[in-house]
């Protein structure tokens, strides 16, 4: 099983990659899609089937169709090609590892910061199905930011149908 | 009972502030308004009144705390800390004066809806008449000179608003600010009479100052080198000679009767006027504890009743007639209070109001009729108004003191009590005599005025022809005010006291006893002074009966029966009868000596004083002195403030929005550079915290 | 290979994803003159913070709360996604492009 995790994990970074460096947007989407994927996967490994199945949805059939439409209702393909990456590369690239390498060590020393569990522990956290707990969650102790974070979808959507109405 | 009563002071006030926002609004410009305010005072005084009547006495008071003023120490340590403590107080006095104000003022409101009605601003005329009702209950419900005072200037306010109602008519302009002004003079001394009172007792609240006077606090206390109790007293009495029109501050009375004639009726004959004499009555305990004040009153009462009654005689406008003999009675009051007869001058307050009321109202009807004041138009109209005929004719007997009408019990007993003080004093005889003299013209004038409107031919046939007589809500008060004008309302039925023993309905009396008591001036007389007291009352009873008659003999022969020429004693006493006809040049006097002549040169001196000292020294001076601080701050404003303070604070904010402007490129981009370095250098320095 | 292996399934390895993920993110996001292209550097941050919760949630707290914070992030991802393309088509129909440089009103 390590290596199914380990294909995901590499998937994952790879189209990452392409996102992050390939100059047609519409290869950026597609690979994006590639990346939730392998995300997906993680999460399964990580004893999240639902966050998995939740992320599958989502972004796989909805951010990512969402983008594809924002990009085909926009622009005219031909035109992305050249015009989408900027010449100035170094500044960005510098930044961004750095951030990346910084965010690793601080998040490592709260690895070692905070007490690891049994391998057992491990395996029964990854064997549970975590769909009833979740709904349990989110009407229980989690009720609040549950309704807000609806609240704040519904916002969103009138928001957008509003905002991308016909003149 | 007190609370309540305040009532009767609200009504009309209520009444004026709807009048005057409303009134012109409102059905019949809101008369009714006005008329129900009062008649609603009238139905709560009377209780307390009847209550009067019943047990022979009421008391009671209501106060509240309006100011505490704490550290001011009265000289005569009634109280250490002055609290201004105001309220009601309804004793004997009150209850009459309520009843008779109140009785008086519906009648005039009720007149005054015929009288008035069809002219211009009459709502407001309803108004200011409802503020004056409030002012004058107001003031007698006060318990405390302050309040007292406020009621009072309130009704001079009123009185000015009424005199010069006809604001078109420049003569009713000037007669209003020339009773403004008069009244004036006395109230100021008036308001220093009441400064003095806290100055020496810290309050003015009449039950205290009865007590403290009974005690004999503060009677060696000085104010300015005179006597406290003398000063107050006197300018005590100063207020109600501006108030109470007495000599010499009688000048104003006359001309205002440019007012509509209710209002000369209700405020410058039944209850304004009245409410000096009142003053003096609630002060009287102070007036005879300072001693010299007394005699100053009985006299300044007895020269005004005089000089006023001798006026009169030349007058020939109805209304000035009326006037005249107002400031005569008043001056009776006066004298009355003065002498030491302080019962039967406040009983000659309120019979006086009745039939003066009376009186002016007849005269208000008979001038509505014939469209003129002046008696040498009228005449012969004793048929065509018989109403107003036999109630004036019944006031006319009442004020010329005939038995059996309630002017007789008054005015006999004052001239009793003025005869037997000059017998007590052995001296003083002036002012029984000026008080006879008094009583015998007005007999006189008052038949003349009778005889020369009523009877004999019409001298203006037009005038005479177009008289008629007026509706029942103008004669019904007078038929009223008549019947109060009957001696039998307040003493026995003719007023005599030998003969009335047999019946007594002494309620007067008796309250006024009450009243005295409370007062602490209820009469010991010794007996020798008892036998005086008697001896004069009987001398004064045939005196007065013999004067009244010579009076209305002597007005019958010359203006009923013609057997003397009026006209060639007019030519005979000629000097005399222009002094008369001019007032005694009192207006003149006051107009050339005092106010050209001195209050204008002083003016004059005052304006040169700020012209040359005060512009010249202090005003110019100060400006060199501030020009020069100017240039100074000026230089120190633009060098330092300026340049430095304002111009450097400007500089440095531009410069540094100029900096942090160069941030904004409105690139997302960019914004986001700058946040991951931040990040990065915060993320850094939490590595090595870690480490 | 075992090693490698090892590290991926660890806590470790989960991080590393993350970080490489957010990183590639930020890049996207600053080098894209695209608008749509700085969503999807977003939207690779937000993953990143989501493996991350998941990560702790599994390997060192052993509740289930990280995973209901990477829902509700994923929430906001998809409302913040709806809203970011239709403020672009708006925009595009306001200036016929989507460059990212155009949207400098405020500039200074």
């Amino acid at each position: 099983m390590n290596k199914v995790l380990l294909l995901a994990e590499i998937l994952t970074v790879a189209s990452a990659l392409i996102v992050g460096f390939h100059p047609n947007i519409l290869y950026a989407s597609v690979f994006l899609l590639f990346t939730f994927c392998g995300v997906a996967v993680m999460f399964l490994f990580a004893g999240a089937d639902f966050l998995a199945g939740a992320q599958v949805i989502i972004y796989v059939g909805g951010v990512t169709i969402l983008i594809l439409f924002a990009i085909m209702l926009t622009q005219w393909l031909y035109k992305i090609k050249l015009a989408d990456i900027r010449n100035k590369m170094v500044v960005p690239a510098l930044l961004s590892a750095a951030v990346g390498v910084f965010l690793y060590r601080a998040l490592h020393q709260m690895v070692a910061a905070l007490p690891p569990q049994t391998p057992e522990a491990l395996e029964k956290f990854t064997a549970t199905p975590k769909t009833a707990a979740i709904g349990q969650a989110l009407l229980g102790g989690y009720l609040f930011p549950f309704e807000a974070i609806t609240i704040l979808l519904l916002g969103a959507m009138v928001g957008a149908v509003w905002l991308a109405r016909p003149e | 009972m007190a609370q309540q009563a305040l009532l009767i002071a609200l009504f009309p006030l209520v009444a004026f502030v709807i009048q005057a926002l409303f009134g012109k609004k409102l059905p019949r410009h809101g008369d009714f308004v006005s008329v129900l305010a009062i008649f609603g005072s009238f139905v709560v005084a009377t209780p307390i009144f009847m209550k009067l009547l019943t047990d022979g006495h009421v008391f009671d008071t209501f106060q509240v705390t309006w100011m505490a003023l704490p550290g001011v120490e009265a000289a005569g340590k009634l109280n250490s800390a002055v609290n201004v403590v105001v309220g009601v107080l309804i004793n004997n006095l009150t209850a009459i004066m309520l009843f008779m104000v109140t009785l008086c003022a519906s009648l005039i409101h009720l007149f005054s809806t015929g009288y008035m009605h069809g002219e211009e601003r009459y709502h407001l005329f309803f108004a200011y008449i409802s503020l004056f009702s409030a002012g004058m209950l107001g003031l007698v419900l006060s318990d405390n000179l302050l309040t007292f005072f406020m009621c009072w200037e309130l009704m001079g306010l009123c009185s000015y608003l009424l005199i010069g109602f006809y604001y078109k008519k420049p003569s009713a302009i000037n007669a209003s600010i020339k009773a403004f002004m008069t009244t004036r003079v006395g109230d100021t001394m008036f308001f220093l009479g009441i400064a003095g009172l806290y100055y020496v007792y810290g309050t003015s609240n009449f039950m205290a100052i009865y007590k403290a006077i009974e005690s004999g606090v503060a009677s060696n206390i000085t104010i300015a080198g005179f006597p406290a109790l003398a000063f107050i007293g006197f300018m005590v009495m100063m207020g109600t000679v501006g108030k109470s029109a007495q000599f010499p501050l009688h000048v104003w009375l006359p001309d205002a009767m440019e007012g509509p004639t209710p209002v000369s009726a209700l405020i410058h004959a039944a209850t304004m006027v009245a409410a000096g004499v009142f003053l003096l009555i609630r002060m009287f305990p102070l007036l005879e504890a300072s001693h010299v004040v007394l005699p100053v009153v009985a006299y300044v009462g007895a020269i005004t009743a005089f000089l006023a009654a001798c006026i009169a005689i030349v007058q020939v406008d109805i209304k000035k007639v009326l006037a005249y003999s107002t400031i005569s009675q008043l001056g009776y009051m006066v004298m009355g209070v003065g002498v030491g007869a302080f019962a039967p001058g406040f009983m000659h307050l309120v019979t006086h109001a009745c039939f003066k009321a009376c009186l002016f109202l007849c005269s208000g009807s008979v001038i509505h009729s014939v469209h003129t004041q002046d008696m040498r138009e009228m005449g012969g109209l004793k048929s065509k108004m018989p109403i107003t005929f036999a109630t004036m004719f019944i006031a006319t007997l009442a004020i010329s003191g005939v038995p059996g009408f309630s002017g007789f019990v008054s005015k006999d007993r004052i001239l009793g009590g003025a005869l037997a003080y000059s017998m007590e004093h052995h001296g003083h005889y002036l002012i029984p005599l000026l008080g006879f003299a008094t009583a015998g013209i007005t007999a006189f004038y008052m038949f003349r005025m009778i005889y020369m409107t009523f009877f004999g031919h019409a001298r203006d046939e037009h005038k005479h022809h177009h008289a008629h007589e007026q509706p029942l809500t103008m004669t019904i008060p007078l038929m009223i005010l008549a019947a109060l004008s009957f001696a039998i309302v307040f003493a026995g039925p003719t007023g005599i006291e030998s003969v009335d023993h047999i019946m007594p309905v002494k309620w007067f009396d008796h309250a006024l006893e009450g009243a005295q008591k409370e007062m602490g001036i209820a009469e010991h007389l010794s007996p020798e002074s008892e036998a005086i007291h008697h001896h004069a009352h009987g001398l004064a009873l045939m005196l007065s009966l013999a004067v009244a008659g010579l009076g209305i003999f002597i007005s019958s022969i010359t203006y009923l029966k013609h057997l003397i020429n009026a006209e060639s004693i007019k030519r005979m006493t000629g000097p005399l009868y222009t002094l008369l006809w001019n007032k005694y040049y009192f207006d003149e006097l006051y107009l050339g000596v005092l106010i050209q002549k001195g209050l204008l040169n002083f003016n004059r001196m005052l304006a040169m004083f700020d012209d040359k000292v005060v512009d010249r020294i202090f005003v110019d001076g100060w400006r060199d002195i501030t020009m020069v601080v100017k240039s100074v701050i000026g230089r120190f404003d633009d060098v330092v403030v300026d340049r430095v303070m304002v111009d450097g604070t400007a500089d440095v904010t531009a410069g540094g929005g100029w900096v942090l402007r160069q941030f904004q490129t409105g690139k997302v981009q960019q914004y986001l550079v700058l946040t991951m370095i931040v990040i990065i250098v915060a993320l850094f320095y939490a590595n090595l915290g870690l480490k | 290979m075992n090693h490698l292996m090892q590290f991926s399934s660890s806590l470790q390895g989960y991080l590393a994803v993350g970080a490489i993920l957010f990183s590639l993110g930020v890049f996207c996001v600053l080098t894209r003159k695209n608008a749509i292209g700085i969503l999807l550097g977003i939207e690779l941050i937000l993953n990143a913070a989501g493996i991350n919760f998941v990560a702790f949630s599994k390997f060192r707290t052993g509740l289930i709360d990280g995973q209901i914070v990477a829902l509700f992030i994923m929430l906001i991802a998809a409302a913040e996604a709806a809203v970011a393309l239709a403020v672009i088509l708006r925009f595009y129909r306001l200036k016929q492009t989507i460059d990212a440089d155009e949207a400098s009103i405020m500039r200074n």
